[in-house]
């Protein structure tokens, strides 16, 4: 208990000691391909078999009809868009504040986000019926369209995620290249080409900690505006549900939420399976995230209060129809179980400290993530299903949309991908950085000089 | 569980057989075959309403072309979009005009319910289908020439359309009682207008009142005369005639959100590009300094 209930700050471990926990896991010999990454790459052979069929037989292969043109994958599209948005809130916002506690767990965040801003990218691809056509976006798309400003910032803010995943990680990569001499060679070459011949040098931290900077603030506008522009896809249209002037915000609130669900949900999978780690994430840092993520899903629940009772008072003609839809009609058990389980619920709980104990705020970020997930569907495709003329004169099945095998599949795989770009990503790379941990023990020039001197000595 | 499988199939072979062929069977059934319809008796004895004549045909093989066809086939053989059954076979002909109309109302899976549909058109659509089911009598098509007059002259705009028809001496005379369509030339999709309903009376000749405000570039509009008749080859005319209205705002060259790449509103290229350039620069400037960072550490 009191490893893990110490405050890091003032535990001054060595360096020896730190670098050799944090890069535990990379040296550990253990065969390659555990049974997690196996079930990851079944899950993705059967996406992508699911898609193959869909490329050649066509988007009829999923419940996509004439209302509901969009339907789980645009869905999913903004799940994946606000889950990436954590990495600005946790490390941008975080860091600029210069809130201590937040170091370790920094990369957690940048790492998930970049898995998920890059399957978000995907994921559009995968609702195209013409794939090959995705470069039309680009040389013919009208400056006009919201897509379009979709499409940019997405890719805008996977750049700048990367950039901002790397920078931070040189020294640590250097720590590597000059420490894992036993890796093989590829794995030696990669670490030596992205160290940046980095030796620690007064001039070599100014550049970066400058560069690091620009990006922590040129990613806060991005980020806002990814969300921003994605809510916009909808917001846009005058169209029951989606025709709101607090959609931008709505959007933002939700992603920071769900964004730091995702956090805890790492973070915890981290600390229970890596020993060695729960030196640094501690349950210290379960309790303050859980406050954060009160903090978030309270403001969440207040957009959520303006979107509904709004419109609810009101209950123009469709938009009463789309809300009595939701509140009581065929949507109603879902969007209940969003509402309470995915919110109301969450944030009762966590206010209390029992609850935002590792296990516990575990499994409410689970509940939290799953229904963020709900909610981006309830967003979605409820609106599609109360166009402006009533729906005559087609089949019955194109009344509702129930998702088809097809698509249940290439969105499992996209998911898949996430969690297996994170699963190799911490195969190569330490999840938690060595020095700001090295930083946070007073050692304050964790060159790589004092690295090896330290390891070196036994 | 899998083993409880296994013995279940894998030891029996007389399990497998079984299998298979229920399997097949099933899919030989959902290849070929609708499961029969539960019509009432009361729709089953309803009488069409209707009497089966020229202008009910042309109007039923009209509205099915519109609604049925892209599912059914041009001919009613089901070999549309979607297989749909055959209104050709003996089981569809020897149902009664009522179960038909009861089926159409209806709808089923894949077939949409026509309940909001005027029933009269129903009931010319059903007409019409029974024809698909009789052998064609081979007609020899005759020929015709359209010619296009307006007239301006009692303050309404009326267009005329006069066919003939070529008799079999090569002579020309006033083709009576055939179906003409009027259209507008528009972007995409021809504009009907006059209604889908003009005959031509005793004279050959079929007029219809031209719409008011249209509008054209420079006011001109191509007006299109199309023969519509079982009896007759296609043939049609187009004509241009300045009774169209210019919409000025159609063509200018204003900047505006709906157009297209060349005319975005400078406002909205001012801010994209400018985000975009912004942040460019910003990652530009970071790369640079990673480049001095690498170069720092050369030769150390
Ligand atoms: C979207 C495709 C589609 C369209 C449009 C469509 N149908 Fe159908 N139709 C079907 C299918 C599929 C079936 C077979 C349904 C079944 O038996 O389960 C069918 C069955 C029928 C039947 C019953 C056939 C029988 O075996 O008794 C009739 C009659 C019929 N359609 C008439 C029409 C008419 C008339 C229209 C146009 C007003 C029309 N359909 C438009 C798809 C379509």
């Amino acid at each position: 208990m009191s490893a893990e209930t110490t405050d890091i700050q003032k535990t001054g471990r060595s360096l020896k000691e730190i670098t050799s926990d944090l890069l535990n896991p990379i040296r550990s010999k253990k065969s390659s391909v555990s049974l997690w990454t196996m079930l990851l790459v079944f899950i993705i052979i059967i996406g992508v078999y699911a898609y193959i069929y869909q490329t050649m037989t066509g988007l009829g292969v999923t419940a996509m009809r004439d209302y509901t043109s969009w339907g789980m994958y645009i869905g999913h599209f903004v799940f994946l868009v606000a889950v990436s948005l954590v990495g600005s809130l946790v490390t941008a916002i975080l860091k600029l504040l210069e809130i201590k506690w937040a170091a370790p767990i920094t990369r957690i965040a940048e790492i998930i986000a970049v898995a998920a801003v890059a399957l978000a990218a995907i994921t559009i691809v995968l609702d195209m019926g013409r794939p090959d056509r995705v470069l039309n976006i680009f040389l013919h798309g009208r400056i006009q369209s919201p897509i379009v400003w979709d499409v940019t910032v997405v890719n805008m803010y996977l750049l700048i995620s990367v950039i901002l995943l790397y920078l931070p990680m040189i020294p640590d990569i250097a720590i590597m290249r000059d420490t894992l001499t036993d890796r093989p060679k590829w794995q030696r070459k990669m670490y030596k080409v992205l160290a940046l011949n980095w030796r620690g040098t007064d001039e070599q931290w100014r550049l970066l900690k400058r560069s690091i900077r620009i990006m922590l603030i040129v990613i806060m506008p991005v980020a806002f505006a990814i969300h921003t522009v994605t809510s916009w896809l909808f917001a846009v249209n005058s169209r029951a549900g989606w025709d709101s002037t607090i959609f931008g915000p709505y959007f933002v609130a939700g992603a920071f939420m769900v964004g730091a669900a995702a956090v805890i949900a790492a973070m915890y999978i981290f600390w229970a399976t890596k020993p060695a780690y729960k030196k640094y994430i501690t349950s210290k840092h379960f309790d303050m995230m859980g406050r954060l993520l009160v903090l978030t899903g309270l403001v969440y629940l207040y957009f959520n209060v303006n979107e509904y009772l709004v419109p609810g008072f009101k209950m123009q003609k469709l938009d009463g129809q789309h809300l009595m839809d939701l509140f009581v009609g065929h949507e109603a058990p879902l969007f209940w179980a969003t509402q309470i389980g995915g919110l109301i619920l969450p944030v009762f709980l966590l206010c209390f400290k029992k609850f935002r104990k590792p296990l516990p705020i575990f499994i409410i970020s689970i509940f939290v993530i799953f229904f963020a997930w709900t909610k981006r569907l309830l967003i979605v495709i409820p609106t599609l299903l109360t166009p402006t003329f009533p729906i005559q004169n087609v089949p019955e099945s194109w009344h509702h949309y129930i998702p088809t095998y097809y698509e249940i599949a290439i969105t499992s795989m996209t998911v898949a991908l996430v969690l297996l770009i994170i699963t190799w990503f911490t195969k190569y790379f330490p999840i938690i950085p060595i020095w700001e941990m090295a930083k946070e023990n007073g050692h304050d020039n964790p060159h790589e000089k004092v690295v090896l001197d330290d390891i070196e000595k036994d | 569980m899998i083993k409880k499988l296994r013995i279940m199939i894998g030891t029996n072979k007389k399990n497998i057989l079984a299998l298979t062929f229920i399997f097949s069977s099933l899919l030989v059934l959902a290849s070929t075959q609708f499961p029969p319809w539960d019509v009432p008796v009361e729709a089953n004895d309803l009488e069409n309403p209707i009497t089966v004549d020229k202008k009910n045909l042309d109007a039923g093989k009209a509205f099915f072309d519109l609604s049925c066809k892209a599912c059914h086939g041009a001919t009613g053989l089901g070999d549309g979009a979607v297989p749909s059954g055959d209104f050709t076979t003996k089981a569809f002909t020897g149902q009664t005009d009522g179960a038909i109309f009861w089926k159409i109302q209806q709808g089923r899976g894949l077939m949409p319910s026509f309940k909001a549909v005027q029933e009269t058109s129903l009931w010319q659509a059903i007409t019409y289908i029974r024809t698909l089911a009789a052998p064609q009598e081979i007609v020899a098509m005759k020929n015709a020439t359209i010619v296009i007059e307006f007239d301006e002259s009692n303050s309404k705009k009326l267009i005329t359309a006069k066919v003939y028809e070529t008799l079999e001496n090569g002579e020309q005379a006033p083709a009576k009682e055939v179906k003409v369509n009027f259209f507008i030339k528009r972007y995409f999709a021809d504009m009907l207008i006059g209604g889908s309903n003009n005959y031509t009376d005793d004279n050959g000749s079929v007029s219809i009142s031209f719409p008011e405000g249209v509008p054209g570039k420079e006011g001109k509009l191509q007006v299109m005369a199309k023969l519509d008749d079982s009896g007759f080859n296609p043939a049609g005319l187009t004509e241009e005639v300045a009774w169209g209205v210019e919409k000025a705002a159609y063509w200018n060259d204003d900047r505006q959100l709906w157009k297209n790449n060349d005319f975005v509103p400078l406002w909205l290229l001012i801010s994209f590009f400018g985000v975009i350039g912004g942040i460019l620069i910003a990652i530009l400037y970071v790369l640079l300094q990673v480049v001095k960072i690498r170069k720092l550490g050369v030769g150390r």
